[in-house]
């Protein structure tokens, strides 16, 4: 039986840069909300691949995001919350 | 070696402080108007005080798991941020810090009758609104 192709084909849905798309929206590490989009459930910072996100302003996002860690508005990580949520069970 | 100093190459900062949560409302604003004060004997200019109120934190500092914000925005000279960093590491209400610069050469005075006349703005459009809501709930 012949494989239809067409439809294994992976649709890949392009991404493009926020920030690109609208100039008004700012990167500040004070916003931890707007910020905690690129983060991960760990706290990682989620990779420009993934997120979109273009060269330059990602550069941005990590840089607000290194500082909003710095001042506790972000976690640098979560293991440690949720070794607390096990210890409770 | 001496350094080169210009006479009117004050920069921009922004230092954002954790202060202590279990302060009393009184000495909280204590600890805001000693370091304010501290930034005009460094001869800087405080161009805006904003504080957000008691948060939780992401993770625990000095055992505490919440604190209140403090954001000090300041015009000064570049050797001015160490000796300020330096009194609020010895400060013990305070549990973290961090300071970032802004924008390089302002001219203070000017900056700061821009956030007045930006702060008469909102307050303007505020009132604007609340006027807005009124007329429309009197259409209605």
């Amino acid at each position: 039986m012949p494989i239809d192709r067409r439809s294994k084909r992976i649709f890949i849905k392009h991404k493009t840069c926020r920030f690109c798309a609208d100039p008004s929206q700012k990167i500040d590490y004070k916003e931890s909300k707007t910020l905690a989009v690129f983060i991960t459930e760990r706290g990682k910072i989620i990779p420009r691949r993934i997120s979109g996100n273009c060269a330059k302003h990602q550069r941005v996002v990590a840089l607000a995001i290194k500082r909003a860690r710095n001042i506790a508005l972000l976690p640098f990580t979560t293991a440690k919350v949720r070794m607390k949520d096990y210890r409770e069970f | 070696m001496e350094k080169k100093k210009m006479p009117h190459s004050m920069k921009r900062y922004e230092t954002i402080c954790i202060v202590n949560p279990d302060l009393e409302a009184d000495s909280l604003k204590e600890v805001v108007t000693k370091f304010s004060d501290l930034i005009e004997k460094l001869k800087g200019y405080v161009v805006k005080i904003n504080e957000w109120g008691k948060r939780k934190l992401a993770y625990e500092v000095k055992r505490f798991d919440k604190g209140h914000y403090v954001v000090l925005d300041f015009c000064g000279l570049p050797g001015m941020v160490k000796e300020f960093e330096r009194n609020l590491k010895l400060d013990d209400r305070i549990l973290k810090y961090l300071t970032v610069k802004i924008d390089e050469e302002v001219d203070p005075e000017d900056l700061i009758v821009k956030e007045q006349e930006k702060e008469d703005k909102i307050q303007g459009d505020q009132n604007q609104s609340i006027g807005d809501q009124n007329q429309s709930i009197t259409e209605k």
